[in-house]
């Protein structure tokens, strides 16, 4: 399961965070996880419940925030958000679709003191 | 109540006495640092003018099978090496050896997929720099190493006859980011109801545009059409060899 590499690698860059601010407590973490970016939530949040233990993230709170697909066809210009990573617009059935998001695997923010 | 003091605090905020934490907008990858040792190897591939392809697939699909195939003919012409990620021994490696040619095995021991940093160690025991190809055969797995930058070139990701025909849906990830999608053991299809157009129908829906190869290392059906990709695809690396 990658999402325990995942945990590990959030983990590593929150402890290097507070090196850098001069802080030594993650109060809260936000998280922004695409659809599509090959992590699944829930095993991340499983593999974190571990991460976490006995490091300064052990008390944070943690905001896991799902990012949906944007996607936008090149053709029509219609734009659709979805969990479902079809490539085929469903106005025009052009396959020439930008993906505006969802791919994210973000650290988007954290608070520290 | 707190077990110790006999105090209230202990249903209130961990951080209650410190009202005032700093936030840090971040928005940083979290595979930052993967993506800065993929990032050092994709120039160390770029500057050696090595093709550095990551191969792809569920297990048994036929990665060791096509290297076993593809080095001994490529090496005629290029000096090649493969490296093998795999859980547990180093059979894989041993295969390609036993071709002749080069192949350093990766042992990820509980790791589902091979990432920069694997790749970054060997490199500096298998690689001297002098190589035109670089195979990394990847751990056999649809999900997890389609999430890793290596600092490869391309992505190829195999899919055999045997297998679903719309794998590519299930596992959009892997097959929207291929460069290459090779169908392998077509030798098989006369036994089976594989439906090629289905499978086609899928992977238009998660990669509209990528090659497809149909191939057999045991009847050559689409071999020579997969040399001349990777003959290709080397010239666009080294364009006045």
């Amino acid at each position: 399961m990658h999402e325990l590499s995942i945990a590990h690698e959030i983990v590593a860059t929150t402890k290097a965070q507070l090196r850098i601010h001069n802080k030594t407590e993650i109060c809260s973490l936000d998280l922004k996880i695409g659809v599509m970016s090959g992590v699944v939530i829930e095993c991340l949040k499983f593999a974190m419940d571990d991460a976490i233990q006995e490091t300064p993230l052990q008390n944070a709170t943690i905001n896991y925030h799902k990012v949906l697909l944007r996607l936008q066809c090149q053709d029509c210009n219609e734009v659709r958000i979805t969990e479902d990573f079809i490539l085929v617009c469903e106005h025009c059935a052009s396959q020439r679709i930008n993906v505006l998001a969802g791919k994210e695997l973000l650290i988007d923010k954290m608070e520290m003191q | 109540m707190c077990q110790d003091c006999g105090c209230d605090t202990a249903n209130a905020s961990f951080f209650e006495s410190n009202p005032n934490p700093e936030t840090i907008h971040l928005s940083e990858s979290i595979l930052k640092r993967n993506d800065d040792i993929a990032h050092h190897n994709w120039h160390w591939f770029d500057d050696n003018k090595i093709l550095a392809m990551n191969i792809m697939s569920s297990p048994g699909s036929g990665k060791t099978s096509l290297l076993e195939y593809t080095l001994p003919l490529m090496n005629k012409e290029y000096e090649c090496v493969a490296l093998i990620g795999d859980q547990q021994t180093e059979n894989d490696a041993q295969r390609i050896k036993a071709t002749g040619c080069r192949a350093y095995q990766i042992s990820t021991h509980s790791s589902c997929h091979l990432d920069a940093s694997m790749v970054e160690k060997t490199l500096k025991d298998s690689i001297n720099g002098s190589e035109d190809f670089l195979f990394i055969e990847n751990v056999g797995n649809l999900v997890c190493p389609s999430a890793f930058d290596l600092g490869e070139r391309l992505r190829i990701a195999l899919i055999s006859v045997t297998e679903g025909e719309d794998k590519p849906e299930k596992y959009p990830v892997l097959f929207h980011k291929a460069d290459l999608v090779v169908i392998t053991k077509t030798d098989l299809m006369p036994y089976l109801d594989w439906d090629k157009e289905k499978f086609l129908n899928s992977l238009r829906k998660v990669n509209p545009k990528v090659k497809t190869i149909f191939l057999s290392t045991k009847t050559e059906e689409g071999t020579q059409e997969w040399l001349d990709w990777l003959n290709k695809k080397h010239k666009e690396v080294v364009p006045c060899v």
